[in-house]
């Protein structure tokens, strides 16, 4: 436990300070929000019913910039010769970059939200349940992404084929993310809102659960 | 005793032979010094060795146990040295990791200490090396795979690492050395790639 703290305090300190890759995200995110009411048009009731959609899909688009970080300037360095031979097994490795990179890249793009909502129109009242939506189902982005990261190792055009991988697998976190939020300002129905959110943590779950074992399998067998 | 055993060692890449059965034995104190050729194997046996790449066949033992992580430090071509850490900030981290407490001796002793709050980026690569090999020591692991180690050393470099090397094997270590050249001071085992 003490050498994953150490490791985790170690890649948070790189990613806000010596990458700064959560610029790049926090940069694009807060562009694709400011344009799209300027490209969709000033009419508000529209915009508000769609923003849900708007705001997972650039949440998902941002994470895109950012996988391709997750192992490949490690591997390259020979930074992970060092993880792989160090004290830590391959799944805490795997465990761990996938938290770094959600905590460098998503939360950031949390905490802005409730700023960039209001370009959208996004109901006030409902925020608090778009951030938990996000706070539930973003962490399942971070963790399939490492296996679509991992997969990609050592290949020249890892930048196209990582979103080619995993798109199909974040399409149910968008579903399930932007249809909770949808559900509540078209019908306001809560109900309906508690059991997508379930299904969401369901999702991440599963992929916090599963995913930095298959990505250890993967580094194992296609790490050369 | 505690003895290294490498039996029937082979390894294939996208169906090429990069090496076939090597078998092995080294007792603790003894030192292997791997040759060959430019693409006979060496870094992959190295890397196969060190458990990064799978071998295709063949059994790797130390002391009768065949879970390895935990021995074996490689040194290989790729330093793992990130260009905005300080060698202060990462020996730090990895004596914290490797519970080593006076890593500021082993900055001092590869020669590091007056440039050690100096980004890595500004270093040399002879230094990034001398950086590597301030890790190699902290790691306390007895089994040392050194892949050309003195590629990018200065002679006082080079006879630094040999008494780093000369000390672990003195402290029952076991180290394989890819080398070009002959520079250790005392080798027991030669194994030439190329034959």
């Amino acid at each position: 436990m003490k050498n994953f703290k150490l490791l985790f305090l170690k890649e948070i300190k790189e990613s806000f300070g010596l990458k700064g890759s959560y610029i790049l995200s926090l940069t694009f995110f807060s562009i694709s929000i400011i344009l799209l009411p300027i490209g969709v048009g000033p009419n508000k009731s529209f915009l508000s019913s769609i923003s849900p959609g708007l705001i997972w899909v650039s949440i998902i688009l941002t994470s895109l910039l950012s996988l391709n970080n997750i192992f490949h300037e490690d591997f390259n360095d020979g930074t992970l010769d060092l993880y792989k031979t160090g004290p830590l097994s391959i799944t805490e490795i795997c465990f761990m970059k996938a938290t770094v990179h959600w905590v460098s890249n998503f939360l950031p793009l949390i905490f802005i939200t409730p700023i960039l909502s209001i370009f959208l129109d996004f109901p006030p009242n409902l925020l608090i349940y778009l951030i938990f939506s996000l706070i539930l189902g973003t962490p399942s982005l971070s963790f399939i992404g490492i296996l679509g990261s991992s997969l990609t190792l050592s290949l020249k055009q890892h930048n196209l084929l990582i979103p080619l991988i995993i798109f199909p697998l974040f399409i149910p976190v968008l579903i399930f993310g932007s249809g909770a939020i949808s559900s509540l300002i078209f019908i306001g129905f809560e109900d309906l809102f508690i059991r997508q959110i379930l299904i969401l943590s369901g999702i991440s779950g599963l992929s916090v659960a599963l995913c930095p074992f298959a990505c250890s399998y993967i580094l194992e067998v296609n790490y050369d | 005793m505690r003895k290294l055993n490498i039996s029937n060692l082979t390894c294939y890449r996208s169906g090429n032979e990069i090496f076939n059965d090597i078998s092995f034995s080294l007792n603790q104190g003894e030192v292997c010094l791997l040759t060959g050729s430019n693409g006979s194997g060496k870094t992959t046996f190295l890397r196969v060795l060190a458990g990064l790449v799978p071998p295709s066949s063949g059994l790797i033992e130390y002391n009768n146990l065949k879970s390895l992580s935990d021995n074996f430090y490689i040194l290989g071509h790729k330093l793992g040295i990130k260009d905005e850490a300080t060698p202060y900030e990462d020996l730090f981290f990895w004596s914290s990791v490797y519970g080593c407490k006076n890593f500021e001796d082993t900055l001092e002793r590869v020669g590091l200490i007056n440039c050690k709050f100096l980004k890595c980026k500004y270093l040399s690569q002879g230094q990034k090396q001398r950086l590597a090999i301030s890790r190699l020591m902290i790691s306390k692991k007895p089994i040392w795979l050194l892949d050309e180690p003195i590629s990018s050393l200065d002679r006082e470099g080079i006879s630094l690492l040999k008494d780093i090397i000369d000390e672990h094997i003195i402290h029952g270590g076991i180290a394989i050395i890819s080398s070009h050249i002959d520079f250790l001071k005392k080798c027991n085992f030669q194994i030439d790639m190329d034959k």
